[in-house]
């Protein structure tokens, strides 16, 4: 029963990054009716579960092995600095701030290292780094491939319903690649934390018990988020907006392979502007990329200062 | 269904721009019939003709929109070949509705302008002629549409002769010794018989909104 109440907050931000990165997967598709809501959540339930169980062991190595050494040692400790970062973010989602759940993560971590000296300033700035190379990554993955579809994919589909089918293929393509992405480098936000060293969790476990909480809140609590946010990136051509989508899954797949969590929504800005540059536009949005720029600061820095306060009071109480 | 059958919707619409293109065809008959003496019953005959490819044209336009509604083809896609059908039936409308005007009310246009009314008439079939195999290639053969502008550059040619042979035969209505009534009465038949060659390029300028739409 103990481990079913230290994993409850675990679950909650698992749950809760469901409901809120399902947008990035097949928001665009879901928002231009290439593919049915239904339809769209069902996939990437199944893909995220098939992703965190395939590819989810390298961040749940990498976040659970930081969180020990920064000090997070105990069942009730782990508790705490997830309910941290669960607060953070929805208090943040609550004032429509932009918000992400691995800074949230890292954050909370760093703060109960601070609280009990052993915050690790040299492994968070490995995750600092990775978060401002994300949306570049996936910057250039679209340029590219927005180049590729612009040379081979122009002048080869020559019918009005081969171009429909392609885009189709695409969307469907991209949403499955972003789902699987999405449950194997976030599935460590959500129960990284239980694995490794502290052993709540077998690394098995976790994987499947962080991507089965994803899968819950994509299925349960992600069709709001989804058409608003998903008609952000529709001003862009069909097949740009399916292309825009692959980039932000190839990048955030790649850093699931390295083992770091990384925020999908950012890197969606980074493609963004990445089909922009390939369309010859240049066209950037400022306050977009402020408000990213802050959060890579933000949001850790308030997540952290949030645990170190909870963390102080838990040594107080305990 | 992911893919559906977009091939029948588009097999629909080419069957609709094929009847529409009837219809006019018809229309040319109806007013080469008018200008000849006596002839009143070929007169009826053409307007009959035409009055049912109209309403063919029609059905066949009902049954593209029943097959967009199964929910075949992207949503935007949908949209795209929905207007382009509904613009290139307005044409067959309006050469309904010119013919029927001529009937009812027994338009008597004056002789000295049967040349140009048929050149008008002729020139728009000709426009018509290059709308059904532009939007043949925009469904076919979409980047030899976007590299090859002979065709859309002709039916803006095709406009340009019919605008001046517009302007030509109002100018001469008003320096007709009548009075102001049948002059306009002039006019609005000739600008009537004239819109359907504008309607034409605009049809032709949406199809080139819709290409840029399209461009990756």
């Amino acid at each position: 029963m103990e481990l079913v109440f230290y994993i409850t907050s675990g679950v909650f931000l698992g749950w809760f990054l469901g409901t809120q990165d399902a947008a990035n997967v097949f928001g665009t598709a879901v928002a231009t009716r290439v593919v049915k809501y239904r339809t769209a959540i069902i996939l990437t339930a199944i893909f995220v579960i098939i992703g965190a169980f395939f590819n989810g062991e390298a961040g749940i190595a990498n976040v659970s092995d930081y969180a020990y050494e920064s000090g997070v040692q105990t069942g009730m400790a782990a508790f705490l600095v997830m309910l941290s970062a669960a607060l953070m973010c929805t208090v943040m989602t609550f004032l429509k701030l932009t918000v992400s759940t691995s800074q949230c993560v890292i954050g909370s971590i760093l703060g109960w290292g601070a609280a009990y000296g052993l915050a690790d300033f040299s492994r968070t700035s490995t995750f600092l780094s990775a978060w401002i190379i994300t949306p570049l990554g996936a910057l250039a993955v679209c340029f590219i491939l927005c180049k590729l579809a612009e040379k081979f994919i122009s002048g080869r589909i020559q019918g009005l319903v081969a171009f429909d089918n392609a885009v189709k293929v695409t969307y469907y393509a991209a949403g499955i690649l972003s789902a699987y992405s999405l449950g194997a480098n976030n599935v460590a936000n959500a129960t990284g934390i239980y694995a490794g060293k502290l052993g709540l969790l077998s690394p098995t476990a976790a994987v499947l018990i962080g991507g089965c909480a994803i899968a819950l809140g994509v299925l349960t609590y992600s069709k709001r988020v989804m058409q608003t946010v998903g008609s952000r990136i529709t001003e862009l051509s069909p097949l740009t907006g399916a292309l825009v989508v692959l980039a932000c899954a190839i990048t955030v797949f790649i850093y699931a392979l390295i083992g770091i969590p990384v925020s999908q929504s950012q890197a969606v800005v980074g493609a963004i502007i990445g089909a922009g540059l390939a369309k010859g536009s240049g066209q950037v949005n400022f306050k977009i990329l402020r408000n990213i720029f802050v959060a890579w600061f933000g949001t850790p820095t308030l997540a952290a200062l949030f645990t170190f306060l909870l963390a102080l009071l838990y040594k107080h109480l305990s | 269904m992911i893919f559906g059958s977009g091939k029948k919707v588009l097999d629909l619409a080419n069957a609709h721009y094929e009847k529409v293109t009837e219809c006019y065809e018809s229309f040319c008959e109806f007013m080469r019939a008018y200008y000849e003496p006596d002839n009143d019953a070929r007169i009826y005959a053409c307007f009959e003709k035409l009055d049912r490819f109209e309403r063919e044209a029609d059905e066949l336009r009902f049954q593209v929109v029943d097959c967009l509604l199964t929910g075949t083809l992207l949503p935007g896609t949908r949209k795209e070949i929905l207007d382009l059908s509904a613009k290139v039936d307005k044409i067959a409308n309006r050469a309904q509705d010119i013919a029927r005007q001529m009937v009812i009310e027994g338009v008597e246009l004056p002789a000295e302008f049967c040349e140009d009314l048929l050149l008008i008439v002729q020139y728009t079939w000709e426009q018509l002629d290059c709308l059904t195999s532009i939007i043949e290639m925009l469904f076919a053969n979409y980047e030899k549409l976007v590299k090859d502008h002979s065709l859309i550059d002709k039916v803006r040619d095709y406009e340009s002769k019919v605008d001046k042979l517009e302007n030509g035969m109002i100018e001469r209505a008003f320096k007709m010794d009548i009075p102001l009534a049948e002059k306009n009465h002039y006019r609005y038949f000739i600008r009537h018989i004239a819109n359907v060659s504008d309607h034409i390029e605009n049809i032709v300028d949406d199809i080139q909104i819709m290409m840029v739409y399209r461009k990756v």
